[in-house]
């Protein structure tokens, strides 16, 4: 009698860690970047605070949040590989965000951030391409730690206009399941990014919840605006309740790229 | 008598105060926010506008502003838009989900929502409109697309037949939908997009509605996001030289869709701007102007740049 006893109790502790390791695995950890001040570019604000802001108060229920860095808290070094000077604090969460600017090159783009890694410089002074203020496809490998979904809320960091920027895109891919983007110029707005957390929530698929959002809020200025997501097969249904295990890197044999376009 | 004079000085002090405000409310216009590029353009562009060659569009020194209609809609209206834009689940099958802003259906692989205030709406056969294969499975085989000039026709039947397209919209392009797998494109569907045209001018912002075809010319997707407009008033415009002094500050929407370099004002074009934001933070379509223009050095690839700013000057309105 007191053996069954002990094997009941035993069964349900393990049931009990069993259920409590399963809602761990599946509750993401988020982190965030967000720019609208962008006074050392000579620039009126942009939404890029203001996006990710609310795509993470949409989300926060279900999330555990890692970091929210906004404007000159934002920086170039959070997003690029520790083998090219980054400190891996994007990759550090399983949902990563970036909103604000992108800077373009014929063979490669850019997250453009205002401050210098922490320091203030002019960047008309300075030049627009210094690696300081900018998150180059080059340097960027994420997922070998811990992320698995990126945003990236700003212009062409989608784009495979050209077999070398084909090539840095694939090489991104180092344990990342999905990467929503777009592939040409787009508008920051921060609705967007309260719609895109709804989706999320209510549990729809991550890669069409990131489009159907920018279906509603991209804007017509006379240039066609474009989305990039692209991912591993297997996570292409990933939702919030998916699990949050390494995808392997990039091959062409499993991996998709999907472009919709949405004004 | 004093004791009156001060009274009588106080009350036509407050009379005053209050039909100064009234009429602040009345003649204020909200100031366009005009969404900006995720673009950076570095500071050594000069933006460059040489009176002589700018083709300036239109002579007009004034401009409507029109007012956005309000609506409440209901639940009712919802599946009744639910059914004009395609949706064939039975009403008795549908899940209604009411919220404060807007009211959203699902039925057996249809998703619908309303704003309520707006009438925008979305309806969407969503694991056909995000899928390269015949009802989202690829056991099917991929689709069999119908062309984008056929596309196009389809689309505008379905609205007409519908009641979706009013008269101000005008088909603007098609463009198809594609997946890469595999080392392999795979076309998914068609978008066919209708853009407004108000007093024969272009209306820039999300004013559009949006039809995806997919295997064999089915609909898979219809998104009405525009407002009902009605006439507001007339403002004076900014004078032109004015506002491109916001655009070289760079206090303008500004997209660079090739090349970035020094940019020279080509055209100047009178439009219209429409925003998605709430009705109580945007009530009005505002004039805008849209500076178009070349590259230096690269000219020969057309207008490759423009920059959108307000037309109205809000200081004196």
């Amino acid at each position: 009698m007191k053996g069954t006893v002990k094997v009941g109790i035993t069964l349900v502790i393990v049931i009990l860690l069993m259920l409590g390791l399963t809602s761990l695995a599946f509750a993401w950890s988020t982190g965030y970047l967000g720019v609208s001040n962008y006074a050392q570019c000579g620039y009126e604000d942009r939404a890029g605070r203001q996006y990710v802001t609310n795509l993470h108060n949409e989300i926060k229920s279900w999330t555990s949040n890692s970091y929210i860095k906004t404007d000159n808290n934002a920086w170039a070094k959070h997003m690029i590989v520790s083998q090219s000077g980054g400190d891996g604090t994007a990759d550090s969460v399983n949902f990563f965000a970036w909103s604000g600017h992108g800077l373009t090159t014929t063979n490669y783009q850019t997250a453009h951030p205002n401050s210098a890694n922490g320091t203030l410089l002019n960047h008309g002074t300075y030049g627009e391409l210094i690696s300081d203020y900018n998150a180059r496809t080059f340097e960027i490998e994420w997922g070998p730690d811990k992320m698995r979904w990126a945003t990236m809320y700003t212009c062409r960091f989608g784009s495979w206009s050209n077999t070398t920027k084909q090539n840095y895109y694939k090489k991104m891919f180092k344990g990342l399941r999905l990467f929503m983007a777009f592939d040409t110029v787009m508008y920051l707005d921060s609705r967007e990014g309260t719609e895109y957390g709804k989706r999320l929530t209510n549990g729809q698929y991550i890669r069409t919840a990131f489009v159907d959002a920018a279906k509603i809020y991209q804007k017509n200025h006379g240039f066609t605006v474009k989305t990039a997501v692209g991912g591993w097969n297997s996570a292409w249904n990933d939702t919030r309740y998916s699990s949050t295990s390494r995808a392997p890197n990039w091959s062409d044999s499993s991996f998709t790229r999907q472009v919709t376009t949405v004004s | 008598m004093r004791s009156m004079t001060y009274r009588t000085v106080l009350s036509m002090a407050v009379v005053m105060t209050a039909v100064f405000a009234l009429a602040s409310c009345v003649s204020g216009i909200t100031p366009l926010k005009i969404a900006p590029s995720g673009q950076h353009i570095p500071e050594r562009v000069d933006f460059l506008y040489y009176d002589d060659s700018v083709k300036v569009t239109f002579k007009q020194q004034s401009a409507n502003i029109y007012k956005y209609e309000g609506k409440r809609l209901t639940e009712n209206d919802a599946v009744r838009l639910f059914q004009n834009a395609g949706g064939v689940a039975l009403e008795g099958d549908l899940l209604v989900v009411s919220e404060q802003d807007r009211i959203s259906i699902e039925g057996d692989g249809e998703y619908f929502f309303l704003e309520r205030d707006t009438g925008r709406f979305c309806y969407s056969k969503r694991d056909k409109v995000y899928s390269p294969y015949i009802d989202g499975n690829p056991a099917n085989g991929v689709k069999v697309l119908v062309g984008e000039e056929r596309a196009r026709e389809l689309a505008e039947s379905f609205l007409l037949a519908n009641d979706l397209l009013p008269s101000d919209f005008h088909f603007s392009k098609a463009s198809t939908n594609y997946v890469e797998t595999e080392g392999i494109t795979i076309p998914t569907n068609i978008t066919v997009f209708f853009n407004r045209r108000v007093e024969e001018r272009n209306v820039y912002g999300v004013s559009r509605i949006v039809v995806t075809v997919g295997h064999q010319g089915e609909i898979e997707e219809v998104l009405k996001l525009h407002n009902d407009i009605v006439p507001f008033r007339t403002v004076n415009l900014r004078p032109i030289t004015d506002a491109f002094e916001d655009v070289k500050q760079r206090r303008a929407s500004i997209t660079f869709d090739g090349p970035i370099g020094n940019a020279h004002v080509t055209r100047v074009e009178l439009a219209y701007y429409e925003d998605s934001v709430p009705l109580e933070e945007q009530p009005y379509m505002q004039p805008i102007y849209v500076f178009w223009g070349v590259v230096e050095d690269h000219e020969q690839l057309g207008e490759v740049w423009n920059a959108i700013v307000p037309a109205i000057d809000y200081h004196k309105h």
